[in-house]
């Protein structure tokens, strides 16, 4: 499905409408030749800019001035796809609006109408190339989101200009960049088949399947540990449940299941509501009578300890007293002596019997009034406390009653321990359903399709699997250095018997030289050999390409293959230097671009150069020449303003 | 002047009533009743040394140590004391407290006939009646019981002794 370049154009600035055309043959070798400054390199660049690249390489200077849009017409067995970009304006790097018309007969526009950006012109013709969007490319902006393969991946296939073709250490161009480097290696895999659009179907299905396993694997793991911890959690929960009354009692459960029957029946039970809980009316009351009769009572109590304490007290001091009065009584017992008892000593009468008669009369009378108590205050201090006692008898008796009420409902109605055990409760049945969940992971999950999976997996690694891909690599590799052997045969370089090979994981190229190590070609003299190896290179890879039906289109754009035998200012042309060994090399070159291009299938092959060699198959090649002063990319009529 | 402590603002009732002569007398008495009745039976002195009515009266007096007391005089005195060592500390300050009241009450049986001097010791003379109430009775039960202990004793030596001090200094 892909495609060749059946022709380029370039509008003229201005009007537009004059164009200039270059017509190819879909296959053989064409050679525009020419001397310097006439617009052969810039060939190459406008096939490029016309593939959508980022940015134009088309010098600036007569082209940029005198041409306002550029164009290309790609065919392939069915029809023809016309893309025509206008050059960048002054001061911008591209431009983003793209003419596309598709088509059997399509052709250039009269007049381009630039309806397309650059991303869905991209689509277009990697669709007209055949190129399916396989999400393969590394995205650094989306890491999950691989960016797709499109024809910029496989532009630089398609060329050799002339700072490349002959560099030792570049072998394809636009490779410099680090981040397309590594999108063209990647999307390599895609254009070589190693990796189809069924490749990544497989790489998704298996990517799910190794997810499911992942799962599987998980779920038995994680239900062994359950089973291993979840017998010694399942009973300190049924045990909790057995104190708050939300199992039955019974034997003691021996297995995991018996304590998940247990635990199921506890999330069943439905407790008081704390609502239903908190709505027992009684118990309030006579809580609040309770109290009130306890404070009634103790403030009765200490009523009747003050009056105890009194009449105690009274009785003491009257007992005192009592005592006081008899010692002092004891004088009664005394004979009476006269008023003047003498000093037992002299015998003088200094005691004054009346003055101690006296003292003894009014400490009697006054321990009598303390010993002999008033009875009436007492009397009535009596009676006040027999009314307390009979009083606190009374509170006693009737808050014995209030209590005993309220021991009788307690236990039945106390509505914050209801209150708090349904609260517990609910919490209880909340952890017990949690432990449940968790329990019915433990179930042994039946996985039946565990072998057909393994059996998938175990397929689809072995087909799609970076080792199975690298192997494929590998087998290309292989057959890619005999391509190019063949091909190095055909040409003057130094090492002709030693295998060359294209580095498909770095695209460098590399000789075997001497047999005995691969070494790169920055590590090889002459301009001559690079030149030669790469011509092989690349002309091995589109065999490749075409060998395994890639969408590479079979296109090879190639500049001044002479150059590093004849300067540019210099260039082979027959007559004036015959017989050289250095015309010898070019014509051995462009017999074999000659040979590829018509005998070994290889169907086009564009090459700009000075060389103008005589021989009839080179004369045949030549498409457009450009040594006289009348032709040129540009015509020298637009150059006239 | 008169040295007798009668009821007033300053010594109180109840001081009064502890400390009258008349029942300091009544114990002088009744301690001396009762060592002359036992010193009769070991045909002894009759009479009491001073110092030991005012130890007497020094023990009758609290209701607290007079219910201490022996109920019969059977008991020694050197056991008595032995029992109670916290008599021995305590007897020197209370026996000095004792003193103004001992020679009021004194004074007060001597001049009411019922105690008389004899030879630097205390003699009964003249009958003192038998008391009628309740402590009245106790304070003569323990008296005459203590005067008979003292009496057992044999000598005021001995009862120095048993006591713990020296009479005299």
């Amino acid at each position: 499905m892909t495609w060749r370049i059946r022709a380029i154009a370039l509008y003229r600035a201005g009007d537009r409408k004059e164009r200039r055309e270059i017509n190819f043959d879909l296959s053989r070798l064409q050679i525009i030749t020419g001397v310097s400054a006439r617009g052969k390199s810039s060939v190459l660049d406008i096939v490029s800019y016309c593939l959508l690249s980022g940015g134009c390489s088309i010098p600036k200077g007569t082209i940029r001035e005198r041409v306002s849009d550029v164009g290309m017409v790609c065919e392939n067995a069915v029809e023809k796809l016309a893309i025509v970009r206008a050059l960048p304006m002054e001061g911008e790097l591209s431009s983003g609006a793209v003419h596309l018309e598709r088509g059997p007969n399509v052709w250039f526009p009269e007049t381009p109408d630039p309806r397309w950006n650059l991303d869905t012109a991209k689509e277009a013709l990697g669709d007209f190339t055949g190129i399916e969007a396989v999400p393969l490319l590394e995205n650094s902006q989306s890491p999950a989101e691989p960016s797709a393969v499109n024809i910029r991946h496989c532009a630089p296939f398609l060329f050799q200009p002339q700072d490349v073709i002959a560099s030792r250490n570049m072998t394809f161009p636009w490779l410099d960049d680090p981040f397309f480097r590594r999108h063209v290696l990647d999307a390599l895999d895609y254009f070589l088949g190693l990796v189809t659009m069924q490749t990544m179907v497989l790489r998704a299905e298996l990517r799910q399947l190794l997810a499911e396993q992942r799962r599987a694997q998980q779920a038995a793991e994680e239900a062994r540990r359950l089973r291993a911890y979840g017998f010694e959690r399942g009973l300190s929960l049924r045990n909790d449940a057995l104190v708050l009354e939300l199992v039955q009692e019974g034997s003691d459960p021996t297995s995991l299941e018996d304590i998940l029957v247990a635990l199921k029946s506890a999330t069943a039970a439905t407790p008081d509501s704390v609502a239903t809980a908190g709505n027992q009316v009684p118990f309030d009351r006579i809580q609040g009578e309770e109290a009130r009769l306890r404070a009634t009572l103790r403030r009765e109590e200490l009523r009747l300890a003050e009056l105890s304490r009194y009449m105690d007290g009274a009785r003491q001091r009257g007992a005192t007293a009592q005592r006081q009065l008899d010692r002092i009584r004891l004088h009664e017992l005394f004979p009476d002596y006269g008023d003047t008892m003498q000093c037992p000593l002299c015998l003088s009468g200094t005691l004054s019997a009346k003055e101690i008669e006296a003292q003894f009369t009014f400490a009697s009378e006054a321990l009598s009034a303390v010993a002999d108590r008033p009875h009436r205050v007492e009397s009535r201090v009596e009676n006040e406390r027999e009314k307390v006692v009979e009083r606190v008898t009374d509170l006693r008796a009737r808050l014995n009653t209030v209590q005993d009420q309220l021991m009788k409902l307690l236990p039945l109605q106390r509505p914050a321990l209801l209150t708090e055990e349904a609260i517990r409760k609910r919490l209880l049945q909340g952890r017990i359903s949690e432990y449940i969940r968790a329990m019915s992971r433990v179930e042994p999950v039946v996985d039946t399709d565990a072998a057909k999976r393994e059996a998938r997996i175990k397929e689809l690694t072995a087909q799609i699997s970076e080792t199975a891909i690298e192997r494929q690599r590998q087998m290309l590799q292989e057959r890619l250095t005999d391509i190019i052997a063949e091909v190095v045969k055909k040409l003057d370089v130094e090492f002709k018997d030693d295998p060359v090979r294209l580095d498909l994981k770095k695209l460098i190229i590399e000789v075997k030289v001497r047999g005995q190590r691969w070494v790169p070609l920055s590590e090889i003299g002459s301009a001559a050999n690079w030149l030669s190896y790469h011509l092989a290179v690349a002309i091995g890879l589109h065999r490749l390409f075409r060998q395994q039906e890639s969408s590479v289109p079979p296109v090879l754009l190639i500049d001044q293959p002479s150059q590093v035998w004849f300067p540019s200012d210099r260039g082979p042309r027959e007559g004036v230097i015959a017989e050289d060994k250095d015309l010898e090399a070019v014509r051995r070159v462009y017999r074999l671009l000659h040979d590829c291009a018509t005998k070994d299938g290889f169907p086009q092959i564009i090459v700009v150069d000075h060389a103008d060699l005589s021989e009839p198959w080179f004369r045949e090649s030549i498409r457009e020449d450009w040594h006289d002063e009348e032709h040129a990319l540009v015509p020298p009529s637009w150059l006239a303003d | 002047m008169n040295d007798v402590n009668g009821p007033n603002f300053d010594t109180g009732l109840d001081l009064f009533a502890h400390t009258n002569p008349a029942f300091v007398s009544a114990v002088v008495y009744w301690t001396c009743k009762g060592y002359s009745e036992n010193a009769a039976k070991k045909a002894a002195v009759l009479s009491l040394a001073i110092p030991w009515c005012l130890v007497s009266v020094a023990l009758v007096a609290p209701d607290r140590l007079r219910d201490a007391l022996p109920e019969t005089s059977a008991r020694r005195l050197s056991n008595l004391m032995a029992e109670h060592p916290d008599w021995k500390i305590s007897i020197a300050d209370a026996v000095r407290l004792w003193v103004p009241s001992f020679w009021a009450g004194l004074r007060y049986g001597i001049a009411k006939g019922t105690l008389n001097l004899t030879s630097g010791r205390i003699a009964l003379q003249q009958r003192l009646d038998s008391p009628a109430t309740p402590t009245g009775l106790a304070v003569q039960k323990k008296s005459i019981t203590l005067g008979k202990v003292f009496a057992n004793e044999g000598s005021d030596a001995a009862i120095a002794l048993a006591l713990g001090v020296e009479v005299g200094r």
